[in-house]
């Protein structure tokens, strides 16, 4: 999944053998795949939405068109890698339909509902709605790219590749959200509790090289 | 910032999702049978055609040129053509070529023209039995696994996710990831309790090699001793479909997948260390981070250049 493990030629004979039987219809290789996949791609969805309203259908059309798109896969990353790269796809196209249906409806408070959760999780749970509450005014994708890379810990390279994006653009989307998190995070003291500022980030060094 | 936990679906969110991922996938083959030729797939054969009576009209017409030499041979039937045989709720026979089928109720196999002595065909689903005569030569596909024979009567089944055999005379030839390469007359694959279920069992009218029909088809098989002692060699589950069926379980019991992974991890081979891996990652998953990171590091110190080294790595990096 990391970057070195995704030059050409690198991905697992089990990933394409599990490819090639999809391919040709296999129903027990597909639902394989599935369960395989399930709860990564449901990780990172739910870090990129930051609630679980409306997952069954991002995981639905991320699933669909990961099957649907097998046949593109070229084994030039790691078929895992290459999932991600489809879930996040269908996050930004989630999250530009419902940023859409809000301001259609002025409903635009950025205040995402919060779910019924144990009152252990009570506190880390408001921490994160007042987190997503700045996230959902960010644009998409320097959301995305805050979200993979500082909640998800990936290396920023690898949110280049999973966001069709220059590794440059990447930092610097993951900068604009970063300065916006710290920026608020300087007047709510939860979020500043749930936020550690002025840590390096993982993989800025290796990106910078 | 400090790592967020996410909150789990529950099994039925799960399996609504599931549902609606496979149904879709459904709709998208019923819809690619369906699909008409389109216009264009016609006008590039019409294109091509011409273009071969072009280049034929030039090479007779032209006075310098030879005339071509021409085939007197017919040609064989085109390959990949292919016949859909279906039995309803009765078990059915036909010949395909000189080779005997018994389907039971509810088969389907999909049938290629005999090309001289060659049989090809895929069991999509159901169960078959086949008598091969000696000097023509059958290719049956059951999912990943390509059976060859000649001279053979055996049972296939398939239901969509694991092939099954059973060999009654002769010898079988396997092909595929994972699985013996011969079956001998006495040896099924995987070993079940009991004999292939459905009507197929039932003897065909006239068996090639029991002249003395189904009484003699039914008498202790020469190698019987040899084909136990194969059996038992064959009677644990594959590797791969044990880690499969884990891999299926992590969802519904992951107790359950964890305990198969474990004894799946104790053994050798690719799908051991793949369980070794499976077990870790799962470990993580479900919490028990100190156990997954031990097993994470028992699969890289087993495994270093391994094709989930690489995700072990990932899982084993202190998070930022």
């Amino acid at each position: 999944m990391g970057a070195e493990g995704e030059r050409p030629g690198r991905v697992a004979e089990a990933d394409r053998e599990l490819v090639a039987r999809c391919l040709a219809g296999e129903r027990a290789a597909q639902r394989l795949l599935f369960e395989r996949e399930k709860r990564r791609v449901h990780a990172t969805l739910y870090r990129i939405a930051g609630h679980n309203r409306g997952m069954d259908d991002m995981l639905q059309d991320t699933f669909i068109t990961v099957f649907r798109s097998l046949h593109q896969f070229r084994g030039e990353a790691q078929l895992s890698t290459w999932i991600d790269r489809c879930a996040v796809h269908v996050a930004l196209k989630h999250l530009k339909a419902q940023r859409r249906a809000r301001r259609e409806q002025g409903t635009d408070t950025g205040e995402p509902a919060v779910e019924a959760c144990s009152e252990r999780r009570l506190g880390l749970r408001q921490a994160l709605q007042r987190l997503y509450t700045v996230l959902d005014q960010l644009d998409e994708k320097p959301r995305v790219a805050y979200v993979l890379h500082v909640l998800e810990g990936r290396p920023i390279r690898d949110v280049a590749q999973l966001t069709d994006a220059t590794v440059v653009a990447t930092k610097v989307r993951i900068f604009r959200a970063r300065r916006e998190v710290e920026r608020r995070a300087r007047l709510d003291p939860l979020l500043a509790e749930f936020v550690a500022e002025g840590q390096p980030l993982a993989g800025e060094e290796e990106a910078d090289a | 910032v400090k790592p967020i936990d996410v909150e789990p679906l529950d099994e039925q969110r799960w399996k609504k999702v599931e549902h609606g991922v496979f149904r879709a996938l459904d709709e998208d083959a019923a819809k690619a049978r369906a699909r008409p030729v389109r216009g264009w797939t016609l006008g590039f054969a019409g294109a091509a055609l011409a273009a071969g009576l072009s280049v034929l009209g030039y090479a007779v017409l032209a006075p310098e040129h030879p005339p071509p030499a021409v085939a007197t041979s017919t040609p064989p039937p085109a390959s990949g053509a292919e016949e859909r045989w279906e039995s309803g709720e009765q078990p059915l026979e036909r010949t395909w070529g000189t080779l005997e089928l018994r389907a039971a109720p509810r088969s389907l196999l999909a049938l290629e023209a005999p090309r001289r002595s060659l049989h090809r065909g895929r069991l999509e689903s159901g169960e078959v039995r086949v008598a091969v005569p000696p000097g023509e030569q059958v290719e049956l596909a059951l999912g990943r696994v390509l059976v060859r024979a000649s001279a053979v009567r055996f049972v296939a089944s398939y239901d969509g996710y694991r092939p099954a055999l059973a060999v009654e005379e002769g010898e079988l030839v396997l092909a595929g990831a994972g699985v013996p390469s011969v079956l001998r007359a006495g040896e099924r694959w995987p070993v079940a309790d009991g004999p292939l279920p459905g009507a197929a069992q039932a003897p065909l009218r006239s068996q090639p090699d029991s002249p003395d029909g189904p009484a003699a088809a039914a008498a202790p098989l020469p190698h019987e001793g040899a084909a136990r002692a194969r059996n038992a060699a064959l009677a644990e589950p594959h590797a791969r479909e044990r880690y499969e069926r884990a891999a299926r379980l992590e969802g519904s019991d992951p107790g359950q997948a964890e305990a198969l992974y474990s004894a799946l991890a104790r053994g050798r081979g690719v799908w051991s260390a793949h369980a070794l891996f499976a077990l870790g990652r799962l470990e993580l998953e479900r919490g028990q981070t100190a156990r997954g990171r031990a097993t994470l590091r028992r699969y890289l110190a087993r495994h270093p250049g391994g094709p989930n080294a690489e995700d072990a790595r990932r899982l084993l990096a202190p998070q930022p």
